[in-house]
């Protein structure tokens, strides 16, 4: 099934949830907090409403590969893209695409640090953690999605348009860095769960991007 | 089965709970994020600027100033207020903040799965601390003492608070140490069996010298701000002499080069001491008040040296070295600066030697613009409170075992009972750096337990068991001083430790909260005091006063301070020898085995399989294996190459960027040609450096050859790097 569009009010609240979830999803991936029997879970339940573009398929199929593989391969390969010890084959980081020099904390970095603080927020480990992790993205659209569905529930209002926030953000930050990065982790990616992983991302980034148009 | 089959709002909301419950983060209506807080109110964002100091192996050391800005480095600049830094810094300063901010840096601690196998898992410092401190509990268990647990630091970070790591393994017991330097230990010897130690005078006086010999030193690559002295005195009318092996980019801003044959300097200063002699151009009163044995350094020039030998020996026209002598003894002040290049020899420390007697004959000791410059360590008067600790009560052994750090691969798998299990690999890159390659792998192939602690990957992390990141300047304060100028430079804190990063002392202190957590009274290391404490404690009456302050919190806002009264070395004439006097005479030299006078000591000799000398110098885009892995300095150049005379060339059928191999006995290197006059027909050349994803190394053809000396300074020999003899082929 599509995403539906943001503005058919009547699903908005399952619209967001859906969101919610699969970029909550995504961003504990990120942070390591899946493994393959997490990942195979992914594929057993939440498979249908990711959408039907062609690199989810192409992820889905993948993924099912996933159940027979092992766990320490895939955190090794998980490790060897975003993590270190080593240059990173895919760095979660929107900087190390965007900068012309490849750096973190530098215009890239800031940009998103404003972001946050536009809503009223800041890292934790601000000043150590490069404020543009994937994580950290990924997380502050979960915010974002869940202020959003609380104002709409009443609960708050801050004067904040979230939902406004989250297509700005996408726009000018998920979207523009994210496809490098997972086409990265297609070229080298070794095992199919970060492979999957990566397609399954872009492909929801895709439709995403068609359903805030 | 379809997948893709309708999912029931039941099921979706199943998923729904357990993705939160994986999370444990809440619901789309109940969401905290875990990563985030708050943001703190502010109303501007502040543009503070810190005191930073270069800790790297150079000469220069500089004094650095950082803006910071929302706790973010922007930009990095030479400190004005240290005069030798003059507000300016090298390229390698200038790309700080890259190295800062690479994606690339080691951020955690990890676990390799197999050294050498790139399986690499993040474990967090609790686990590295445990597993680290359960084996040095277990080690001294099985033998009996910490002396099969080795550490391998030295030069990668100079602030005063990195000996913390020497502390913290003198605070588990004895334990084994790579000793001595590979760095110029040949060169000290030789200086202090002429007077006493190294002091070189203040380079920044360098501007009044009338006559200058850059002898095996290129300051226009590796002490850059000293060019700019050198090139001063220059324009004031002071000659420049530059005498190499190699056309180096110093050589090309001299006023005459002499290409000198390797490792025969002190034939030409011998030549020019004798030319002098004959001449009477020596200073006989100052060597009347101040030398001891001067009568019989001139019986042996009479007896064993002409000028027609030394031209012979040197491959420098007689003509030219009675000029260059007749001139050097003729204008006060001259002074030679001698390069630590050309002391990597198997005579190098007597060819100092003879350098050292061909500037005091001429009377140019202890005055200004004169000196046989080499190096000091006048201004490292500190208290070492970080690196001296006593080992726990109970400890058993009677002192720490001297691994030889330059011939330490070999050395590490020979020693036994007990045998060498565990290394501690800080502020080093051995597997890079080291000669012997192909040996240092057995060596780290045949322990239990390797920890690395670096900021980038690097041959020796992969071959580590746990790496620990660690800050940059930047992250952790400190004091820096230099071997070569007299300024002391304060290192601030500017930003807050990027990732996971700890500073050595920091890490030292979490080692030993986590041993005697296990084993209550197994480590000494204080691990209760602040980086500023420990940074408070190396100070003392000494330091204060020859820098001129009360309290190093002065720093602060009085900026870096210069060690005034050093300025011209042994112009007291007070020597440090036991004689008091500077001896050409010196029975140290002679209970170190050596020949109590400079004399000449044939340089070590091509082999015929080996014909060509392989010169492996200090390269100009890094240090050692620092720098170079920089994006800045791999857009400038990222291929080693192999410099070749052109009739060389053309003699092995070699054109311009063909792929060369380099070898001998013990490996070799392939890398491609550049056809150059700047080196002789008689050598190659490869400048040591480490290369980020390059299967390149020129240590896999150096052998773990001593040089004479070293062993009274620094308790081991040098390294005789540039007795390297390899053949060349086309491939």
């Amino acid at each position: 099934m599509r995403l539906m569009p943001l503005d058919q009010k009547s699903n908005l609240l399952d619209d967001l949830e859906k969101r919610f979830q699969t970029y909550l999803f995504f961003s504990q991936y990120y942070a390591g907090k899946a493994d393959p029997p997490i990942l195979s879970w992914f594929y057993h339940e939440m498979d249908s409403f990711l959408g039907e573009h062609p690199l989810i398929i192409q992820g889905l199929d993948l993924l099912h590969e996933v159940q027979g593989e092992d766990s320490t391969a895939f955190r090794y390969d998980f490790n060897r893209l975003f993590v270190g010890p080593g240059k990173l084959l895919a760095p979660p980081y929107e900087s190390a695409y965007l900068n012309q020099d490849g750096l973190v904390m530098q215009e890239e970095t800031l940009s998103v640090r404003k972001y946050y603080r536009t809503a009223g927020l800041e890292i934790s480990a601000l000043g150590r953690e490069p404020d543009d992790h994937i994580v950290f993205q990924l997380e502050f659209i979960c915010y974002l999605l869940s202020q959003e569905a609380q104002a709409l529930n009443g609960v708050e209002d801050d004067h904040i348009n979230y939902l406004e926030l989250y297509r700005k953000f996408f726009a000018e930050h998920l979207m523009i860095w994210v496809p490098k990065h997972t086409r990265d982790v297609q070229v080298h990616s070794q095992t199919s769960a970060c492979k999957a992983m990566g397609l399954l991302l872009e492909g929801f980034l895709e439709t995403e991007k068609q359903a805030l148009n | 089965m379809d997948r893709r089959t309708h999912v029931s709002r039941r099921t979706f909301l199943k998923g729904a709970a357990a993705t939160g419950a994986l999370a444990g983060v809440g619901s789309l209506l109940d969401f905290q994020p875990v990563h985030f807080r708050h943001a703190q109110a502010r109303t501007d964002i502040s543009t503070e600027v810190f005191q930073n100091a270069c800790p790297r192996n150079c000469y220069d050391t500089c004094a650095i100033l950082t803006t910071v800005e929302d706790g973010v480095i922007k930009s990095v600049t030479g400190n004005p207020k240290n005069t030798y830094t003059r507000g300016r810094l090298c390229v390698k300063g200038n790309s700080y903040p890259r190295i800062v901010y690479s994606p690339d840096r080691i951020k955690y601690p990890m676990r390799q799965k197999g050294r050498g196998s790139g399986n690499w898992e993040r474990i967090s410092w609790d686990e590295a601390m445990t597993e680290i401190a359960q084996k040095i509990l277990d080690i001294k268990k099985e033998y009996g003492s910490t002396l099969p647990i080795c550490l391998n630091k030295y030069s990668g970070n100079f602030n005063l608070l990195n000996y913390g790591i020497e502390g913290m393994m003198s605070s588990i017991g004895y334990t084994s140490r790579a000793a001595g330097t590979p760095c110029w230990p040949a060169g000290i010897d030789a200086q202090t069996f002429d007077f006493g130690t190294i002091w070189n005078n203040d380079p920044e006086e360098m501007v009044d010298s009338k006559y200058l010999i850059l002898w095996g030193v290129n300051p226009a690559w590796c002490a850059v701000h000293s060019m700019q002295i050198v090139l001063e005195a220059k324009k004031r009318g002071c000659k420049i002499v530059a005498i190499d092996p190699l056309f180096s980019q110093t050589a090309v801003k001299a006023d005459l080069y002499l290409q000198i044959k390797p490792s025969t300097d002190g034939a030409l200063a011998l030549g020019m001491c004798r030319y002098i002699l004959d001449n009477e151009l020596y200073d006989g009163d100052w060597l009347v008040r101040n030398a001891k044995g001067y009568e019989e350094f001139f019986g042996y020039l009479k007896n064993n040296i002409t000028v027609e030998w030394a031209a012979e020996k040197t491959g420098i026209p007689a003509k030219v070295i009675e000029n260059l002598a007749h001139e050097f003894a003729s204008v006060k002040p001259a002074g030679i600066w001698i390069g630590y290049g050309m002391q990597r020899h198997t005579n190098g420390g007597q060819n100092v030697r003879a350098i050292d007697a061909l500037v005091a004959m001429t009377g140019n000791v202890g005055i200004p613009g004169g000196g046989a410059r080499y190096a000091h360590l006048e201004t490292w008067g500190f208290n070492y409170h970080a690196m001296v600790h006593s080992p726990p009560a109970g400890s058993l052994g009677d002192g720490d075992r001297l691994i030889n750090m330059n011939n330490f691969a070999a050395e590490v798998l020979a020693a036994d009972e007990p045998p060498i299990k565990m290394l501690w690999i800080a502020c080093r890159n051995p597997m890079a750096q080291d000669p012997e390659t192909s040996v240092m792998q057995k060596a780290f192939e045949a322990m239990d337990l390797v920890v690395t602690v670096d900021q980038f990957m690097n041959d020796t992390v992969k071959m580590s068991d746990i790496v620990l990141p660690c800050t940059t300047l930047f992250e952790s304060p400190g004091i820096n001083v230099s071997y070569w100028h007299h300024w002391m430079n304060l290192n601030e804190q500017a930003i807050a430790p990027m990732y996971e990063a700890k500073h050595d002392v920091e890490i030292a202190m979490e080692l030993s909260k986590k041993l005697n957590e296990l084993e209550p009274g197994s480590c000494s290391f204080p691990t209760d005091l602040t980086m500023e404490e420990w940074l408070a404690n190396e100070f003392n009456a000494g330091i204060y006063q020859l820098f001129g302050i009360n309290d190093w919190r002065e720093l602060k806002s009085k900026g870096p301070v210069k060690a005034e009264s050093l300025k011209v070395a042994w112009q007291n004439g007070r020597f440090r020898t036991p004689s008091g006097k500077y001896e050409f005479w010196s029975e140290e030299a002679e209970k170190f085995g050596h020949h109590p006078l400079p004399v000449w000591v044939e340089e070590y000799k091509a082999p015929e399989k080996y014909p060509f000398r392989c010169i492996s110098p200090h390269w100009k885009l890094g240090i050692h294996s620092q720098f170079q892995q920089t994006d800045w300095m791999e857009q400038i150049n990222d291929k080693p190459f192999v410099e070749i005379h052109p009739n060389v060339a053309a003699q092995y059928g070699i054109h311009e960027g063909d792929n060369v191999k380099v070898y001998n006995d013990l490996g070799y290197v392939i890398v491609p040609a550049r056809i150059t006059t700047a080196t002789s027909k008689d050598c190659v050349v490869v400048y040591e450096a480490w290369y980020k994803d390059k299967n390149f190394n020129i240590n896999y053809t150096v052998k773990a050859l001593p040089a004479d000396m070293g062993s009274k300074a620094t308790g081991m020999p040098g390294i005789a790097f540039h007795d390297n003899f390899v053949n060349i082929e086309k491939v």
